[in-house]
């Protein structure tokens, strides 16, 4: 979650940045790096290719900084290259559902993708929290692409609707669309899970 | 339809409660006896109490380590000229002239074809034979001129050269 303060520090990063203090951008990529993260990890499944895309996507903000007019805000303007680079890179992948593994309990060679379970949880209501986890990640999994975008920014993000349409460069109905029909899949999906854990 | 059409549109924000009170009343009128919706608000509800089951991917400090070392070897290189710069695919165009770029080979076809269709239609094909049988009808009758004239010409010389062959033999 980015609060108005949040906003007022990343636009005045942004400024020092501007004015060539290039340290600032440090500060940005420190703001933001792990929320950014789980964006694009929530969009592709995939911890290594997020980890690409991120990088990708601070590059991409580190030269285009200069010509940033402070329209929107700066987490607005980032997210709008992210999602673009997701989008080129599941284009370039072929929009394969494979890609959408969400191995987020299994670790990677190195030991980086990996969640952490909740230690205060007894071992049954653990698996049974994790089951319903691996239901929702494929339920995200089903959702078309706009869809888990929408979803994402929404939810998972905890942007307002305005700015959902503001990143996916769509009308305000339109992201409401989407969300609408992304939120019902996943009620559908989570139903009788959701019975079980009330 | 009309009611259930609206109720399907603001079904989202009563769940959520963002919704003024005049439209929840409206919602809430409606939901009584539309057991669709009824339906669908309870998947709604369902799918936002399932975002509280997602958890955010927690990686290691190690892992955040190394990606600020290879986002700055990144920057560093691109400053340096080392990296290619990102989305600078079309730098020899101006952002302004690339519908025109792209207008471009549009029209040349369009030009060809209309160049095609010009030259090898039916009406124009026969509009050429017709053409050419016009000129060579002119050819042959340009022809047939010459030859008249120069029939003409032999004869005034075989008339002239029985009246007085000296004059043929004096200039030769």
């Amino acid at each position: 979650m980015t609060t108005s303060a949040d906003v007022q520090r990343s636009l005045e990063c942004v400024r020092r940045f501007q004015e060539g203090e290039k340290i600032a951008f440090d500060e940005l990529v420190r703001m933001y790096q792990r929320q950014a993260y789980g964006f694009v990890y929530s969009l592709i499944g995939n911890a290594e290719d997020a980890a690409d895309i991120l990088q990708e996507g601070f590059l991409r903000a580190y030269e285009g900084l200069g010509r940033f007019r402070g329209e929107s805000g700066f987490k607005t303007w980032f997210y709008r290259i992210l999602i673009n680079l997701t989008r080129d890179m599941l284009r370039r992948r072929g929009r394969s559902r494979k890609l959408f593994s969400y191995s987020l309990d299994e670790e990677d060679e190195n030991g980086t993708a990996k969640s952490v379970p909740d230690a205060t949880l007894r071992p049954d209501k653990a698996a049974q929290e994790h089951e319903c986890e691996s239901v929702l990640n494929r339920a995200l999994c089903e959702l078309s692409d706009r869809q888990r975008e929408a979803f994402s920014l929404r939810y998972f993000q905890g942007l307002k609707t305005e700015e959902v349409a503001h990143i996916l460069g769509c009308g305000v109905p339109t992201a409401k669309v989407h969300i609408f029909r992304a939120v019902r899949h996943i009620g559908r999906i989570m139903g009788p899970y959701m019975h079980v854990r009330s | 339809m009309g009611v259930c059409f609206f109720a399907k549109r603001k079904l989202l924000d009563f769940a959520e409660g963002d919704i003024s009170e005049r439209q929840a009343v409206q919602v809430r009128v409606h939901l009584e006896s539309c057991p669709v919706c009824r339906g669908r608000l309870a998947e709604i509800r369902r799918g936002l109490q399932a975002v509280g089951l997602h958890r955010e991917a927690q990686m290691s400090d190690d892992f955040w380590k190394k990606f600020d070392a290879g986002l700055q070897k990144k920057i560093f290189e691109r400053e340096c000229g080392r990296l290619p710069r990102t989305g600078r695919r079309f730098i020899w165009v101006a952002p302004m002239w690339r519908p025109a770029l792209i207008a471009l080979p549009i029209l040349v076809i369009m030009f060809a074809v209309a160049t095609h269709l010009r030259v090898f239609s039916p009406a124009a094909r026969e509009e050429a034979l017709v053409r050419d049988a016009a000129w060579l009808m002119d050819e042959a009758a340009d022809e047939q001129g010459a030859l008249s004239s120069d029939d003409d010409i032999t004869a005034d010389i075989e008339i002239l050269y029985f009246a007085d062959p000296s004059t043929f033999r004096e200039n030769g």
